[in-house]
C-alpha cells in the first residue's frame, strides 16, 4: 500500500523560498512507491499500457511542478489520484478512435499455469470477484477502485466530481452486489 | 443489556467500517455492535467482502500487463521543470524580497506598476525578447494575484459559450463544449483554463517545433506562436500591458476550425468584495499579500458591512468547486455581516476541505454539528436493486425481456445511479432558485449574475446529459415492453422566468426518480402496476422537453445581462 507520510513536509515547502533538493527526493521517492498503483489505476480506466505509463509519470511531474511553484497540497495521495483520474479521462477522450484497453484478466485468471504459485481456490475466488466487479456500474467501479487505493470518501468525491454521500451510496451498492456475487 | 439503538443499515455500517461516521455516531454504532449479534454478523460479512477486494487487488497485479518500458529517470524531467521555473524572473525575485521586508500591505500594487514599467523598458530595449520569457512573467504575475472567478467568452464558427475561466467540472458539460474539449485535448491545450499564460506556456513548451512573434500593441503585448507539430497550428495571446493579464486569445486549428477566447470585462464591485480586508489583528500582522488589481484604489479599508446575496453566491461558488453543493448536508444563510455555512454530520476530512475552500472568503462563518440524524435536504436514500425475495411481477417481466436477472440488476443499477446524479443536480439547481429569487437575482452585480447563470447552466447541462443517458439506457426496455417512448410528450408548462421554471423541472425530475425506483428498485408502492413503464416513459419525455426549454431560458437570461 501507499505511504503518504510526507504530506506535512509538502505543505511546509509551500512557504519556503528555496525548494532545493529535498523536494525532488521526496517526490522521486513517492514516484517510486506509488507509480505502479497509478499505472494500474490508469489501466483500469481503459488506457493502453504505454499511455498508462506515460500518464502515471505525467502525474508526478505535475505534482513536482505544482509544489515547486509553492502551491499547497494538503493531501498528496488524493491529489495524485484526482489528477490521474482526470488525466486518464482526457487521454481516453483524445484517443477516442481507439478501443479502451481491456486487460485479459478473465482469461489470465482462468488460465492455470500462468502463476503456479497461486492455488486453484484463490484463482477461482479472484475470478469470481473479477466477474462481480465487471458487473458493477462505472461509477460504482470507480469508487471501489479509488477506495482500494486508500482514498477516503471526500477524496473520492473530489476525484470523481460527486458528493460524499453519493460516494457512500455507490460503495454500499458495490459491496452489496459483490457480496451477492460471492454467495 | 439491550442494544442501545436500532439496527445499523448497510450504509451506516459501511461508513462505520470506513471511519466516515461522525465521532458520536460512530461511538453509538460501536456500542450497538457490541450488543447486537445480528449487526455484528452483518459487520463481519462486510469485512469479509472488503477483505476479498483487498486480496483481489493484490492478486490481479500478477495478471495485469507490466509496464512496456523501464521507468524513465524522473529526475531528468524534474531538471526540465526546474529550468523553466528558475530562469531569472524580475517579478518573482522582487516579490520574495517584498514578502519579508515588512513593507506595508498596500505597497505591492505601486511596486507591481514599477516592475511592469521596468519590464516594458526592458522589452523596448530588447526587441528580440522571447515569447517564453514574457509568458513566464505573466504566469508569475497571475500567481501574485488573489484568485477570483473570471468569466470568459468562447466563440467558434458555430457557437458561443460563456463560462468561468477556470473550471474543474467533470461531466458537467454540454455536447458542444465536449467537442471543444476534445479539440483542445487533441492539441494538449488546457481546456479547464484556456485563457491563461500558464496554459499557453504549457502548450507552447511541449511543441517540438514552433515559431514565435512578440509585438506591442497600444494597451498590451501580442504573442503569436505558429507550429506544424500540433493540430493547433497558430495561437495568438494578448496580454494586458498593465498587469500582464491574458485578455484575448485566438486559436486556429488547422484550416477549418478556430476558437476565440475573450475575457468578459471585470467588475469593480466584485474586486472590492474580493479584496475586502478582514478586521483581524492577526491578519494585519501577516506578510503583505498581493492585491488583485495593480491600482491601490481597489483595496478597501477594514470595514464591517452587511453580507449580501453576492457574498452568499461567492460561498456557493467556492463550495461548488469541491462538489459540496451536490448532496452534502450543508446550508448557507445570511446573518448580519456574515455568511453562515452550517453542516450536519459532515466527516472531519470533508469539514477541513470545506473550511479550506472557504478560507479566502473573509466574511464567512462555518459551523459543523453532529446530531443523531441529519436534517439536511440531501437527496433521499436510493433503494438497492430488488433482491430475489422482493422482485415484483413487473420487475420479473422486465428481467425476462432483458434476458435474465443479471442483466436486470446491471441495468437497474445503472438507472438508479444516473437517477441519483440527476437528483443531486436537481436539488442543486433548486437551491439556486430558492436562494436567488427574481428580486435578489436582479439586485446582483452583472458579474455575479453571470456567475449565477454559469452555475445554473452547468447544472442544467449536466441534467440534460444525465436524462439523455437515462433515456438511452431505458429505451430498449420501453421498446421491449411495447411502450412508445415518444408518445404523448406534453407541453412543457414552464414559467417564463427561470426561478419558477426550476420548480417545474425539479418536480418533473423527482417524478422520474420515483417511477424509476418503483420500476427498478425496492421502493414501496404498487410496483406491480403495468402502467409504470408507460408513466416513466412519459415523465422522462416531459422532463427532457422541460429541460430543453429550461436551458433556453438560461441562455436568454444570460444574453439579456449583456
Amino acid at each position: 500500500m501507499l505511504s503518504f507520510s510526507l504530506s506535512d513536509e509538502f505543505v511546509d515547502y509551500a512557504g519556503r523560498t528555496n525548494p532545493g533538493m529535498k523536494l525532488r527526493q521526496d517526490v522521486a521517492q513517492l514516484f517510486e512507491e506509488t507509480r505502479d498503483d497509478v499505472y494500474r489505476y490508469l489501466l483500469n480506466l481503459g488506457l493502453h499500457p504505454p499511455q498508462a505509463q506515460e500518464g502515471a509519470q505525467e502525474v508526478f511531474l505535475r505534482l513536482y511542478a505544482t509544489l515547486r511553484k509553492g502551491e499547497e497540497i494538503q493531501n498528496p495521495r488524493a491529489w495524485i489520484f484526482r489528477v490521474a483520474h482526470n488525466l486518464g479521462l482526457k487521454i481516453r477522450a483524445r484517443e477516442s478512435s481507439q478501443a479502451p484497453f481491456e486487460a485479459e484478466l478473465e482469461l489470465n485468471l482462468a488460465e492455470p499455469g500462468l502463476d503456479p504459485e497461486q492455488g486453484l481456490l484463490e484463482r477461482e475466488r479472484s475470478l469470481r470477484l473479477h466477474k462481480g466487479i465487471q458487473q458493477l456500474s462505472e461509477q460504482q467501479r470507480r469508487c471501489l477502485f479509488l477506495r482500494m487505493e486508500g482514498l477516503r470518501y471526500p477524496e473520492i468525491g473530489m476525484a470523481l466530481g460527486i458528493s460524499t454521500s453519493a460516494v457512500s451510496e455507490f460503495l454500499r451498492r458495490a459491496l452489496v452486489r459483490l457480496r451477492k456475487s460471492e454467495a | 443489556m439491550s442494544a442501545p439503538m436500532k439496527h445499523l443499515d448497510e450504509e451506516r455500517l459501511l461508513r462505520y467500517v470506513d471511519g466516515e461516521l461522525p465521532v458520536r455516531e460512530a461511538n453509538r454504532a460501536r456500542a450497538h455492535l457490541e450488543a447486537c449479534w445480528q449487526c455484528r454478523v452483518e459487520f463481519e460479512e462486510l469485512q469479509k467482502t472488503i477483505a476479498e477486494c483487498v486480496r483481489y487487488r493484490k492478486d490481479i497485479q500478477h495478471f495485469l500487463p507490466s509496464i512496456p518500458s523501464p521507468w524513465a529517470d524522473i529526475n531528468r524531467r524534474f531538471d526540465e521543470i526546474d529550468r523553466s521555473l528558475d530562469r531569472p524572473n524580475l517579478f518573482e525575485r522582487a516579490w520574495k524580497g517584498l514578502r519579508w521586508s515588512g513593507i506595508p500591505r498596500w505597497a505591492p500594487a505601486p511596486i507591481a506598476l514599477i516592475l511592469i514599467a521596468a519590464l516594458i523598458f526592458r522589452l523596448q530595449e530588447t526587441p528580440s525578447v522571447q515569447a517564453a520569457e514574457l509568458l513566464r512573467k505573466a504566469v508569475v504575475a497571475a500567481g501574485i494575484k488573489e484568485t477570483k472567478p473570471r468569466l470568459i467568452q468562447i466563440r467558434t464558427k458555430h457557437q458561443q459559450i460563456r463560462r468561468l475561466a477556470e473550471t474543474q467540472a467533470v461531466g458537467a458539460s454540454s455536447a458542444e463544449s465536449d467537442s471543444l474539449e476534445t479539440l483542445f485535448a487533441s492539441a494538449h491545450f488546457n481546456w479547464q483554463d484556456p485563457l491563461s499564460a500558464k496554459s499557453y506556456l504549457e502548450w507552447r513548451d511541449q511543441l517540438p517545433a514552433k515559431h514565435d512573434q512578440v509585438s506591442q500593441t497600444g494597451d498590451g503585448y501580442l504573442i503569436k506562436t505558429e507550429t506544424s507539430a500540433s493540430p493547433l497550428t497558430e495561437a495568438t495571446l494578448r496580454l494586458n500591458a498593465r498587469d500582464l493579464r491574458p485578455v484575448e486569445e485566438h486559436l486556429q486549428f488547422g484550416s477549418n476550425e478556430w476558437v476565440e477566447v475573450t475575457e468578459v470585462a471585470p467588475e469593480p464591485a466584485v474586486a472590492a468584495v474580493e479584496t475586502k480586508v478582514e478586521p483581524d489583528e492577526s491578519l494585519r500582522k501577516s506578510p503583505p499579500e498581493p492585491v488583485a488589481d495593480a491600482s491601490p484604489a481597489t483595496v478597501s479599508a477594514p470595514s464591517v458591512t452587511t453580507a449580501t446575496a453576492g457574498d452568499e453566491l461567492q460561498v456557493l461558488l467556492a463550495l461548488h468547486r469541491i462538489g459540496a453543493d451536490l448532496g452534502d448536508p450543508i446550508d448557507i444563510s445570511l446573518h448580519g455581516s456574515q455568511v453562515l455555512v452550517t453542516g450536519v454530520g459532515i466527516p472531519p476530512r470533508r469539514q477541513q476541505e470545506i473550511r479550506a475552500v472557504l478560507a479566502s472568503n473573509s466574511n464567512v462563518t462555518v459551523q459543523f454539528s453532529e446530531p443523531a440524524a441529519s436534517t439536511a435536504p440531501a437527496p433521499p436514500p436510493r433503494p438497492e436493486g430488488a433482491t430475489n425475495a422482493e422482485i415484483s411481477p413487473l420487475q420479473a417481466r422486465v428481467a425476462e425481456k432483458l434476458g435474465g436477472r443479471v442483466n436486470f440488476e446491471e441495468l437497474s443499477s445503472e438507472v438508479l445511479d444516473l437517477s441519483d446524479q440527476m437528483m443531486s443536480r436537481a436539488y442543486a439547481v433548486r437551491r439556486l432558485s430558492e436562494k436567488f429569487p427574481a428580486g435578489v437575482d436582479a439586485s446582483l452585480t452583472p458579474v455575479n449574475r453571470q456567475i449565477l447563470a454559469g452555475l445554473r447552466q452547468e447544472h442544467t447541462a449536466t441534467l440534460v446529459h444525465l436524462t439523455a443517458d437515462i433515456d438511452r439506457v431505458l429505451r430498449p426496455v420501453f421498446v421491449s415492453l411495447g411502450v412508445n417512448p415518444r408518445a404523448g410528450v406534453p407541453e412543457t408548462g414552464l414559467a417564463p422566468e427561470w426561478q419558477p421554471a426550476t420548480e417545474g423541472v425539479f418536480q418533473s425530475a423527482r417524478q422520474v426518480e420515483k417511477l424509476a425506483a418503483l420500476m427498478f428498485g425496492a421502493a414501496q408502492g404498487d410496483s406491480s402496476g403495468q402502467q409504470i413503464p408507460a408513466q416513466l416513459a412519459t415523465n422522462l419525455a416531459q422532463l427532457r422537453t422541460r429541460l430543453a426549454a429550461y436551458a433556453k431560458i438560461g441562455t436568454e437570461e444570460t444574453d439579456r445581462n449583456h
